[in-house]
């Protein structure tokens, strides 16, 4: 026998089943791990050629090992040749097990079969992965006969490949009597609910190493509430960056002067300022993929990497709607009212609220329907002695600018949570449908637009990082509940 | 295993706040230290704790910087006691050893707090970083100052309220050492000089009508204790400077009268709402400290550091990644070769490259490439093509590159339609006879579509 890929101290876990059943897609989609050349998966029957071991490691130490194996291919031949072991008479053990596999190395038969055994025979626990779109024959009983002769704790998953799983019933019932646990899991679909549920069910199966699982399971669950505060620095750090950033340019005298030259710079700098919107974009949209181990899913190119801030539609379909717009310019503007009310005491009777509020709904309501047109400004003039003047451009002088941006990127956070690692196409981030802006809570619209306000301006209160922190969790949580 | 964290009780101090932002600030990577991951605002100040604890014990930078602001706080309080000295004896008539009592007024009570209404609507506007630029100025000073005395990113402090308000409670030193040098100057004038007090006016009665209304709301403060200090209408009488002819007459001898009411006013008006605003902007400053959030990005990053939460996945790649070596260059395509060599080799194809081609460097790459793949090489061999010099020549460099026990297959097959075909029995056989002869145990040959 060669080197045992199991430690009496970890809880183990052998993924088995006949070839094809989306065995490695399983582990994929419940590890996150996208990357062909550490975990094939191909329609090619045999991929998986050997044992491969799948630790789960924390600052370093493992705590649980999955194992991959090679797939059932004879195991009708294989349940025969167990059987003729243990006699007619006798059910088959764990030992019958171990000397089928000792002699399947010595006479290189049922590779497949010994390779898969090895593990179990060493102490792992059994996940068996079925297709449930696939009938039930016979090959599948001799599978399920097999290792329920090991005795290891055993977990039967589910994984419905097809839109139909017309024969779910039946292998539920059959499963039922030979596994301890049955559990649904579509390895092409599911999210991080269903991978914790999955990681759950293992408590059930697995005693010995409880604290093990528990531990992984907490980990699991920091990890992704962690990865939320991560993406919502993400967002804030782009938004803080993005949002005051202007394309300049230096003109001469003569330049300036003339209007054909200084239009066609113009015209330059409007180009520059929708493309390095599009690069910083794509750069934030690259951070949260590698953020959620997706390297299969990609960001668009920098030119593409945004809605067409140059067209009508994009204005009117992304981002806030007027009258969401109205209602957070009003809250935002109140904001700042407010403060000159509280400077004088009160004795205002509250009248720089209502003129603040009056004042930011009667600008989004001005200008949330603006047409985009980009600020231009001219730097330089009140230095006569200067020769040059700077130009300008940026940002959109609609309030649903910013919405649109975090549109687009809440769409392709949408996008990044339903994706399973188990896909292995190459895709690209899509970018035709609006996202899920004017979904948002009040609340966090209201916080959000307090923190675009200044931020366009570059007057950014350091007070209010915090608060954005928090209204960028709490838009990224409702995108995620809604998938659910 | 998990070490559990300490508790989060006491408050921080100043110097071990600024110490941990400062280290916080810093590019440099923390080492994680081994505690239970996630928790609220508790935990997160007790592993930040104990992270500064291990990682600069002695608070060198926040000591520093609490002993410079103490400093400038003793400078600010030296400078505004001799201010005050200075404003009592330059109000003082030499000529005359009298004080002129509007002056008094307005120079040690009315112009401090004239100061201090505009410094506090300019506070409660909320912005005097983006109102005032002198606050810009001071900051941008204070930033650089500081930069040239300590070390590490401390402008990251700057705005943070517990440096705010030491800092307001630290202007505070000036207004106080201003009235404690008034008073003390005070005195000093009372105990060495036969002082007297008066007022002049062009106005006469209405000034006169001024000032008793001042100094009925200078007593309000201490009217309720029934001891009324505010001298009366013909103690200011009395105090008024008239002329005689074109002379001057001076002062009578009224300091008994005139000094109680002063000092308790420069106490209850000058000085106490100095101590009151230190005293607040302290409390304010400790409350800050007690309920610190350490919820920036700053904070999260090192958080994460620190607790090193991430789950993960030290993956390698399978051990069955083979190259294929397409001798010749034959028109198979990689995905026609996979079934076959994953389900009877038990390898996975990764890349397929050309040898024996007249780019030297190609096949240099390609052999190079060869040589480290893990689950082996596969020389490619079309079997009207088999060269046996060729060959040879080729195995040697690819053992000459890679471990000794590296296993390679000659897999022959015919490919003249494009798509693997079983090779000719003959053809076969002599590329067997011939990798026999080699009698190398890691190298086998083996025919396309065998079984």
């Amino acid at each position: 026998m060669t080197d045992s890929p199991v430690l009496p101290q970890l809880p183990h876990f052998v993924v088995v089943g006949k070839v094809n059943m989306g065995k490695t897609s399983v582990l994929a989609t419940l590890l996150e791990i996208d990357d062909q050349r550490r975990l094939r998966i191909t329609a090619t029957p045999g991929e998986t050629t050997r044992v491969q071991v799948l630790p789960l490691a924390i600052q370093g130490r493992e705590v649980v090992r999955f194992l991959d194996s090679p797939g059932f291919h004879q195991a009708i031949e294989a349940m025969r040749a167990i059987q003729e072991r243990a006699g007619a008479t006798r059910v088959p053990s764990l030992e019958h097990l171990r000397g089928f596999a000792e002699a399947a190395e010595k006479t290189g038969d049922f590779e497949d079969e010994r390779l898969l055994l090895q593990p179990i025979l060493a102490g792992a626990g059994i996940l068996y992965v079925v297709d449930a779109s696939k009938p039930l024959r016979d090959d599948f009983e001799a599978e399920m006969e097999i290792l329920r002769w090991s005795g290891r704790p055993r977990l039967a998953i589910l994984n419905e490949q097809s839109e139909h799983p017309e024969h779910r019933e039946a292998w539920k019932t059959r499963l039922g009597s030979h596994f301890n646990l049955v559990r649904t899991f579509n390895a092409h679909q599911a999210r991080f609910p269903q991978r914790l549920q999955l990681f759950e069910a293992l408590l059930s199966i697995e005693e010995d190493h409880r604290g093990h699982i528990e531990e992984t399971i907490r980990h699991l669950q920091n990890e992704w509430l962690d990865r939320r505060a991560q993406a919502a620095e993400f967002l804030y750090e782009h938004f803080r960056k993005t949002l005051p950033w202007r394309a300049e340019a230096a003109l001469t005298l003569p330049e300036f002067e003339s209007p054909r030259r200084k239009e066609a710079a113009t015209e330059t700098l409007r180009a520059r300022y929708h493309q390095g919107i599009a690069q910083r974009q794509r750069a934030c949209l690259e951070k949260l993929l590698s953020l959620y181990r997706h390297h299969l899913l990609q960001a668009e190119e920098a030119e593409l990497a945004l809605p067409d801030l140059e067209i009508a539609d994009t204005w009117k379909r992304w981002g806030l709607n007027r009258q969401q717009l109205l209602s957070a310019g009003a809250v935002a503007g109140a904001t700042a009212g407010g403060a000159l009310d509280l400077a004088v005491g009160g004795t205002s009777f509250l009248a720089g609220t209502a003129l603040g509020g009056l004042l930011g709904a009667g600008a989004a309501w001005w200008r949330g329907e603006q047409l985009p047109e980009l600020k231009v400004d001219v730097q330089g003039i009140r230095l006569h002695t200067d020769r040059t003047r700077t130009l300008v451009v940026g940002p959109p002088g609609s309030p649903n600018f910013p919405w649109i941006l975090l549109d687009h990127l809440l769409n392709a956070y949408r996008q990044i949570l339903s994706r399973p690692h188990a896909k292995r196409e190459a895709t690209v981030l899509e970018n035709d449908k609006a996202g899920p802006s004017h979904t948002l809570s009040g609340p966090t619209r209201q916080n959000l637009q307090r923190f675009f306000a200044q931020a366009l301006k570059s007057k950014l209160s350091p007070d209010q990082e915090v608060p954005t922190l928090t209204a960028l969790e709490d838009a990224l949580t409702q995108v995620e509940e809604q998938l659910t | 295993m998990e070490k559990p964290l300490p508790q989060a009780s006491r408050s921080w101090s100043f110097s071990e706040w600024s110490e941990f932002e400062v280290l916080a600030g810093s590019e440099s990577e923390p080492a994680p230290l081994a505690v239970p991951v996630r928790g609220g605002a508790e935990e997160r100040q007790a592993l930040f704790r104990r992270w500064l604890q291990q990682t600069s014990p002695d608070l060198p930078t926040g000591k520093k910087l609490a002993s410079l602001l103490q400093g400038a706080a003793l400078l600010l309080g030296l400078l505004g006691a001799l201010l005050g000295i200075a404003t009592l004896f330059g109000l003082r008539s030499v000529a005359s050893d009298s004080i002129h009592l509007v002056l008094f007024l307005l120079s040690a009570l009315a112009i401090p707090w004239l100061f201090l209404v505009l410094l506090a609507v300019g506070a409660l506007l909320g912005a005097p970083a983006r109102l005032s630029p002198a606050w810009g100025l001071l900051r941008l000073g204070l930033a650089k100052g500081l930069r040239s005395v300590l070390p590490g990113p401390t402008a990251v402090i700057l705005q943070e309220k517990p440096f705010l308000f030491r800092l307001a409670s630290l202007s505070q030193w000036l207004p106080l050492g201003f009235f404690l040098g008034l008073l003390a100057g005070f005195f000093a004038c009372l105990m060495a000089f036969d002082t007297r007090f008066h007022w002049e006016s062009s106005f006469g009665s209405a000034t006169q009508g001024l000032l008793e209304a001042t100094l009925g709301i200078l007593e309000t403060p201490w009217s309720w204790t029934g001891h009324a200090l505010a001298p009366g209408r013909e103690a200011l009488e009395a105090a008024q400077q008239r002329f005689i002819g074109s002379e001057k007459l001076p002062p009578p001898a009224n300091a008994a009268v005139w000094w109680p009411f002063l000092a308790t006013a420069l106490l209850v008006w000058g000085l106490l709402p100095r101590v009151l605003l230190w005293g607040a902007f302290r409390l304010a400053e400790k409350k800050a400290l007690r309920h610190l959030s350490f919820d920036a990005v700053r904070h999260r990053r090192l958080w994460r550091a620190l607790v090193g939460s991430e789950l993960q996945l030290p993956l390698t790649a399978p051990e069955d990644e083979a190259v294929l070596l397409d001798l010749g260059g034959s028109q198979v395509a990689l995905e026609s070769l996979r079934p076959f060599l994953l389900q009877k080799l038990r390898i996975a194809p990764t890349d397929k490259l050309r040898v024996g081609v007249l780019d030297a460097a190609e096949e240099a790459r390609a052999l190079g490439i060869a040589s480290q793949a893990s689950g082996g090489v596969v020389l490619l061999i079309e079997d009207w093509a088999f060269a046996p010099k060729q060959c040879q020549a080729l195995l040697a460099k690819i053992r000459e590159k890679g471990r000794p026990e590296l296993p390679i297959w000659l897999l022959v097959f015919d490919g003249s339609p494009g798509q693997p075909q079983p090779p000719s029995r003959e053809r076969f056989a002599a590329v067997q006879e011939w990798t026999d002869q080699l009698q190398d145990p890691h190298t086998a040959c083996i025919a396309w579509g065998a079984s």
